[in-house]
């Protein structure tokens, strides 16, 4: 390598071997200058829209999740399991994916690539898919409908009463049957009811901690068809 | 026949690494590994199996195995990965292709998810859509006397039940071929072919007082298929893309026999507490067969000032069109059977999403951000009424007509990142999201975000980021009448105007080369701020710590802990129509009333946690892992509820006892393994881990398949014993690894 001007003549005869400083190390660049490196290649595909994306407005940097030289896996990922990646940053999500009621992340059957692209999208929350609802649809394609009698919070939106990565309640529920339904619903006699026990009634501790309403399926017991009913009488989802 | 099936994948695996050697593919790389473990203890319950598939042994095999073949010359690759855990798992995946010109993969993968074992069941015709129960029990049953004899009669039944296991199986095939030798331009398309097969609780009922547990089949197929077409040259980026997805379900109905009737009858407006009457048998609709197609289009181009432009149209329809069942089974109803307002409901949505985003540096120190989206959900199905439906199969109601939400939501938002000096960013950002429902729980929405955070990296030892959020959402959400039967004052959460407010701090800490500690800390509100009945209010708190050190060249230490707090508050009221603390009757029109209850839940959970590593542990080459963890969560439902006087002028007028244990659990995970590494190509390790669960919940609490009163009478409900258990299980387990 020779020291050249800016019209190219070579000013000394020298040999100048090139030294450590003039090595990029990406890991003490600012991060978009370090992903304007992988940008050159890499801005196609799943990370065509990583400029509008939310990592990269937080200022993330690509060699915070992948290494080039000691990568894992096809997407050269820093470290042997996907999720630990993720798990450095959304911890709370770390938490709630060893709930009771989970997907199973912590199984190896899914990731969180298998519904978010960290990379950017147009979606809500970096899915990859236009809304939540969509994603869903995609491994619970039996939700999808469209139903005869379709449940509205249902169409609108699945964390209305659902959280995908983990709850202590059953089926990733936010909270659990009659409580969640009672959240929303305060019809006139059943709906409405208080399922709490009496304690000066004899009989009212079993009625009420057995009764059909909180008992295994709660409110569903009866109104099994919550997602929608193809029923012509399932108005109320109870068929 | 599955060791059959594991020894063809292993004899499978060592042919084609065998024949890849000798043939096209001049170097071949990967590794392999077989093993077996054991378990002892509660290894065959359903919540420590939940996403396998239970065995009948203790002892299971597994193994595994990634092979990388390449052609040096011309750049030819094959992989291949697979995994499988004897009557378990299985995961295999094929992948050829040239480098830079096309890649093609195949893949299978099979997955359980258990739900109960040794479930209780009165049923024959388990996992078809007709569930039949012997004519003599039910003619028996029919035969009680009282709610008290008819326990008499149907425990002896219950207790000889046959038992099954509740579970299915996720098969899924996938295929994906990607033709890239026109760069920039690369088509690629996607299949998928999945079958769900098996059974889970569900539930049927013949009238308020008749529930009953029952199995849902499962028979499911999903087929998808994706076409993409891409366009990747500089500075313009182009997109298309088809996609189709169908849903079949072979069981769209099910049909299944009322224990305790062995004849039709009607059971008046099925209010009654009570098993006596209704029908003999009940029909359930299923998830319908579905289709869902979705064209979309990207476009981004970088622009002058490091500036990239991005535009994305999509427009999808949801279709279904099943036969509908009959209104009723029951041929006691009069007019038996029912006209049905169509053959099939031709139901329809289409699905409209629009984006246009614009980011910008047009200086190194400003980022520059503005975004609009657009989504349109339209149900375009025909409104059919019912004459007149069957409630429960049990009574003669009068006409019903459905209702389809449609909405257009619009999101606008602006948002700047300044550079303090290079080592501070602060953020601003501001967000509007606008909403209008035709036939929704609001009219429209409205709701204003405002966030901003700073992000440090000032010194090289402490990096941070602090976040602040505000929302204000206004919903037009009018008073609910008679004819709703709600409450006026009452607002659905997820439709109700709202204040939000939260704050996210989270900073990590290297004081050292050995030492890094995370700390992160989350606090959320939302208060439903118009909401006089329904959830009124809901917080969250979630706080960790996270710290690895490196105590010796050889020896990592990583300890975590975890705690989340959340608590809701909702009111409702106990009311009839017409009587007491009815809304609508002028006596009881305020929002105050004796019959009003409030409702708080606080969950809390906490998760401390260990682990060790080390390397070279007496002998060189020889590594032990560890690592432990706890998970408790508990919960807890205080009731409170003024007191009147009943009968006059309070529907509940008691003082409500509180449940004090709501799903609380306790989780003690261990798993430890020593790794000797013998040479360059064999590996060995040994395992050892233990897993216990345990649940507290007030329904465990004299729980029984058929619940009864305190008078021993019939209490409405049959289950099959669902209920998850606690369970202890330790497992060793051997492997050996050979890389090649």
């Amino acid at each position: 390598m020779y020291l050249q001007n800016a019209n190219s003549k070579i000013l000394t005869n020298a040999r100048v071997d090139p030294d450590f400083a003039t090595i990029k190390d990406p890991k003490k660049m600012a991060p978009e200058k370090a992903n304007a490196q992988c940008l050159t290649c890499h801005e196609k595909g799943k990370q065509a829209m990583w400029k509008a994306s939310m990592h990269e407005a937080k200022g993330l940097a690509c060699s915070q999740c992948h290494s080039v030289h000691k990568g894992h896996g096809a997407s050269q990922l820093a470290k042997a399991d996907a999720k630990d990646v993720c798990y450095q940053c959304h911890k709370d999500v770390k938490s709630q994916a060893n709930k009771t009621s989970h997907h199973p992340i912590k199984e190896g059957k899914m990731t969180c690539a298998s519904c978010h692209n960290p990379h950017g999208t147009a979606g809500p929350h970096q899915l990859t898919a236009n809304t939540l609802n969509e994603k869903c649809y995609e491994c619970h394609a039996e939700k999808r409908g469209p139903f005869f009698f379709e449940h509205r919070p249902v169409s609108e939106d699945c964390s209305v009463c659902h959280t995908p990565h983990g709850s202590k309640y059953g089926k990733l529920l936010t909270s659990r049957n009659p409580y969640l339904c009672q959240s929303c619903h305060s019809n006139s006699r059943h709906p409405g009811t208080i399922y709490a026990v009496d304690p000066g009634t004899a009989g009212s501790n079993t009625y009420q901690k057995l009764n059909n309403r909180i008992l295994a399926r709660g409110c569903l017991n009866c109104h099994q068809n919550i997602h929608g009913s193809n029923h012509p009488s399932g108005k109320t989802f109870a068929r | 026949m599955k060791l059959l099936k594991f020894g063809i994948c292993m004899a499978l695996l060592a042919a084609v690494s065998s024949g890849l050697q000798a043939g096209i593919f001049d170097k071949t790389t990967g590794d392999a590994d077989a093993g077996v473990s054991i378990h002892f203890g509660d290894d065959d319950n359903f919540k420590y199996n939940e996403y396998s598939y239970k065995t009948d042994t203790a002892l299971r095999p597994f193994a595994g195995a990634n092979v990388l073949a390449l052609n040096n010359e011309d750049d030819h690759f094959l992989k291949a990965d697979f995994a499988v855990k004897y009557k378990e798992d299985l995961d295999l995946k094929l992948e050829t292709g040239h480098y830079g010109l096309y890649k093609f993969d195949l893949g299978f993968s099979r997955m359980g998810h258990n739900f109960a074992f040794g479930a209780k069941t009165l049923y024959s015709g388990i996992g078809t859509g007709e569930l039949v129960i012997d004519d003599a029990v039910q003619t028996d049953l029919q035969g009680a006397a009282s709610a008290t004899n008819l326990v008499t009669r149907l425990t002896p039944y219950m207790d000889s039940a046959g038992k099954i296991d509740l579970a299915l199986k996720r098969d899924t095939m996938k295929t994906n071929f990607v033709w890239q030798s026109l760069a920039p331009l690369t088509l690629s398309l996607d299949a998928m072919h999945e079958w769900r097969k098996g059974t889970r609780p569900f539930s049927g009922t013949f009238g308020f007082g008749n529930a009953i547990e029952i199995p849902e089949p499962i028979d499911y197929f999903t087929n998808n298929i994706r076409f993409n077409a891409e366009y990747a040259g500089k500075p313009l980026y182009a997109s298309l893309t088809y996609e189709r997805s169908v849903f079949d379900n072979d069981i769209t109905t099910l049909r299944y026999d009322n224990p305790f009737r062995i004849t039709d009858t009607t059971n008046s407006r099925a209010y009654a507490q009570n098993y006596a009457g209704g029908p003999k048998t009940g029909l359930s609709a299923l998830p319908p067969d579905n289709t869902y197609d979705n064209v979309s289009a990207l476009v981004a181009k970088n622009l002058p000032w490091h500036s990239r432009m991005s535009a994305q149209v999509s427009y999808g329809v949801m279709k279904q069109n099943d036969q509908l069942p009959p209104v009723t089974v029951n041929t006691a109803i009069a007019g038996y059977p029912l006209a049905l307002p169509a053959e099939s409901p031709d139901a329809k949505i289409n699905k409209g999403f629009y984006q246009l985003s614009l980011v910008s540096r047009p200086i190194q120190k400003l980022h520059l951000k503005a975004g609009y989206k657009y989504n349109q959900h339209k149900n375009k199905t025909d409104i059919r009424s019912v004459a007149a439906y069957v409630r429960m199969d049990a009574v003669i109601e009068g006409d019903s007509t459905p209702s389809y939400v449609s909405y257009i939501k619009r999101t606008g938002e602006l948002e700047a990142s300044y550079d303090l000096g290079g080592k501070d960013t602060l953020s601003a950002a501001y967000e509007n999201e606008g909403a209008a429902f035709d036939q929704g729980s609001a009219k429209s929405e409205d709701a204003n975000i405002y966030k901003l955070s700073w992000n440090s990296r000032r010194l090289d030892w402490l990096t941070g980021r602090l976040s602040l959020e505000h929302e204000n959402k206004n919903s037009d959400y009018p008073d609910y009448t008679s004819a709703n039967a709600e409450l006026p004052w009452t607002r659905k959460y997820y439709a109700a105007s709202k204040k939000t407010n939260g704050i996210s701090a989270m900073t990590t800490i290297v004081p050292t080369d050995d030492l890094a500690v995370n700390l992160e800390y989350k606090y959320g509100k939302d208060d439903y701020n118009k909401s006089l009945f329904g959830l009124r209010e809901g917080n969250q708190h979630i706080a960790g710590v996270d710290a690895d050190y490196h105590l010796t060249e050889n020896i990592s230490l990583n300890a975590f802990f975890t705690y989340e707090l959340r608590d809701t508050d909702q009111q409702s009221r106990q009311w009839v129509p017409s009587s007491t603390g009815s809304p609508y009757v002028p006596a009881y029109a305020s929002v105050e009333n004796l019959s009003n209850w409030t409702l708080k839940i606080k969950d809390a959970a906490y998760t401390p946690g260990l682990g060790i590593t080390v390397k070279d542990l007496v002998k060189e080459g020889l590594d032990l892992e560890a690592e432990g963890s706890l998970t408790k969560a508990s919960g807890k439902a205080d009731y409170d509820s003024a007191k009147g006087t009943a009968g006059v002028d309070d529907n509940n007028a008691f003082d409500p006892q509180d449940f004090g244990e709501l799903d609380d659990t306790t989780l003690i995970s261990f798993a430890s393994r020593l790794n000797y590494k013998l040479d360059d190509t064999w590996n060995f390790f040994l395992g050892y881990q233990y897993e216990r669960w345990k649940i507290k919940d007030f329904v465990y609490d004299g729980y029984a398949d058929i619940a009864v009163t305190g008078a021993g009478a019939y209490n409405s409900l049959l289950t099959m014993n669902t209920l998850p258990r606690d369970y202890a299980v330790h497992a060793l387990y051997l492997k050996a690894a050979y890389r090649f």
